[in-house]
């Protein structure tokens, strides 16, 4: 069956939705199924979330068998109730659930890291992180255009920047 | 060329009624709202009047509502207004704070210990973030944000991960409904992580033609490539509608004629008329105003598509007993009064 929103992918989500009291079935691929919620504002939002994460626990080499016993520690929130209710309950449940959330996360927004803005104190590190991974960028480019002055001055830089993160942490 | 900017995007105005741009925050260490205890709510509230009041910063002065403190209409009110969110009057210890012109407001314990939004006139996405990002900023003096190196600000909802942000436009679509273009549009943009959805109403039928175009994605992409992402593709869609509508005028132009000067005619003398019904006649005036078909003002039947819901016509009337009042009849006075010239 082909996904009932591109008409292109196969449909792997099916999903059961009661509007105005008639049951309809939507069929959708994973892509359009991540995007679906925000699509239609009468869509229910837990059940999406819910939907996801069983398609990661049956497809994806994940093992949720011992999903039970994760509780996260600051807030006491478990597993199943954050798949009932698709909301954590505090910054560290994504810590805690880190192992069974990455995949769904990345299904939805088709990416994984955040390349946006950056918290303004205790963000430095990142930021020199950030910087060092563009002057990697450069040293590959000027290796390969071997531009080796310019490559060995790219290389003291990220030696600086990487003792600077060193510091940071430490201190 | 910023002048030029904004004047351009002051030009959009017959199809783009609003920008909004919103930001999701949370207080490291802290529950997320659902599981805070209420002390610490009333403290996340105070915290934030006191970044928003401190006398060094120049801002213009904002306005403090607790949903304890206000009645079910207002809260409705506020929601219509699009300053607040249903779910934010469902918890106790929320509260928001609006600038006094009604373009910013910053919501606390909603879904989210912060949620700083702003909405301007017509085509305006770029000023909007910058509004949104200053206050940000400003909040940040007093405030450790939770932050995570790979996923970014950390949020109640994984949807709203990394950026936090949510940017859109409030278009006014009446040609490509009319032509049944609007499903393949949806269909379209959601391949680029590009929502559109109707406003006000369930589903895909949109009142009064309205729709909200908003990016799905937040993690993974740069707070100006959302907001250039919208634009560009708001444009498109804006040539669509104008082409479309200039189209139907040269073609058929009695055709249209009709259906504006007949849903003039129902607005300007009906005694009684539902939402729904308003909505749908006020679009079609407004299509008339900007093909100057009729002569009306762009920007008060902006005003009448907001001032008419149920919500805020009757927060105009200060009445206890708002159960006596006949809502419809109380709307179509205002709508007669506010489209009839007088003198
Ligand atoms: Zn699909
Ligand atoms: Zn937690």
């Amino acid at each position: 069956m082909l996904c009932q929103n591109c008409n292109e992918r196969a449909a792997s989500i099916h999903i059961t939705k009661i509007m105005s009291g008639e049951k309809r079935e939507i069929h959708l691929c994973d892509q359009c199924s991540a995007l679906h919620e925000m699509f239609n504002s009468s869509f229910n939002f837990q059940g999406f979330i819910a939907n996801l994460l069983d398609l990661e626990e049956n497809t994806h080499a994940v093992d949720y068998s011992h999903s039970m016993e994760y509780h996260c520690p600051q807030c006491g929130m478990d597993y199943d109730t954050f798949k009932k209710h698709g909301k954590f309950g505090c910054e560290k449940c994504y810590e805690t659930f880190s192992l069974l959330i990455n995949p769904m996360i990345q299904r939805m927004h088709g990416k994984e890291q955040h390349i946006g803005k950056i918290v303004k104190y205790g963000g430095e590190n990142i930021r020199l992180k950030r910087e060092l991974t563009s002057l990697h960028g450069n040293l590959s480019l000027a290796i390969e255009k071997e531009e080796y002055e310019k490559a060995a001055l790219l290389r003291d830089q990220i030696k600086i920047l990487k003792e600077q993160i060193k510091d940071n942490i430490k201190s | 060329m910023g002048c030029n900017m904004s004047k351009n995007e002051y030009k959009e105005k017959d199809i783009v009624i609003s920008s909004r741009v919103r930001l999701a925050r949370n207080i490291r260490n802290l529950p997320f709202p659902i599981y805070l205890q209420s002390d610490s709510a009333k403290d996340i509230v105070e915290v934030v009047e006191k970044s928003i009041n401190d006398k060094n910063n120049n801002l213009t002065p904002f306005n403090k509502i607790k949903v304890e403190d206000i009645t079910a209409n207002n809260k409705k009110m506020l929601v219509e207004k699009h300053l607040t969110s249903p779910e934010w009057g469902r918890n106790d210890h929320a509260a928001v704070f609006i600038r006094e012109d009604e373009r910013v407001s910053i919501m606390v314990n909603e879904e989210d210990h912060i949620r700083i939004q702003c909405i301007l006139d017509g085509f305006q996405l770029n000023y909007a973030y910058d509004i949104a990002n200053e206050i940000d900023d400003l909040l940040e003096e007093e405030i450790r944000y939770a932050f995570d190196e790979k996923y970014g600000y950390l949020t109640a909802c994984p949807s709203n991960v990394g950026t936090g942000m949510r940017a859109s436009v409030m278009l006014h679509l009446p040609s490509l409904t009319l032509s049944n273009q609007m499903n393949n549009l949806m269909q379209t943009l959601a391949r680029f992580g590009i929502t559109i959805r109707g406003i006000y109403g369930e589903g895909t039928q949109a009142m009064g033609d309205l729709y909200q175009i908003s990016n799905q994605t937040t993690l993974g992409i740069k707070e100006q490539d959302i907001i250039s992402n919208i634009h560009s593709v708001a444009k498109e869609i804006i040539k669509r509608e104008r082409d479309l509508r200039y189209e139907v005028l040269n073609n058929n132009k009695t055709y249209l004629e009709d259906k504006i000067f007949r849903a003039l005619g129902t607005l300007t003398n009906a005694r009684t008329i539902s939402v729904e019904e308003s909505m749908k006649l006020i679009s079609l005036v407004r299509l008339g105003t900007d093909l100057e078909l009729i002569d009306q003002d762009i920007k008060k039947i902006n005003d009448l598509m907001i001032t008419i819901q149920p919500g805020i016509l009757l927060s105009l009337y200060d009445t206890a007993d708002l159960q006596s009042f006949d809502v419809d009849k109380l709307r179509a006075n205002f709508i007669r009064k506010s489209l009839i010239k007088n003198t």
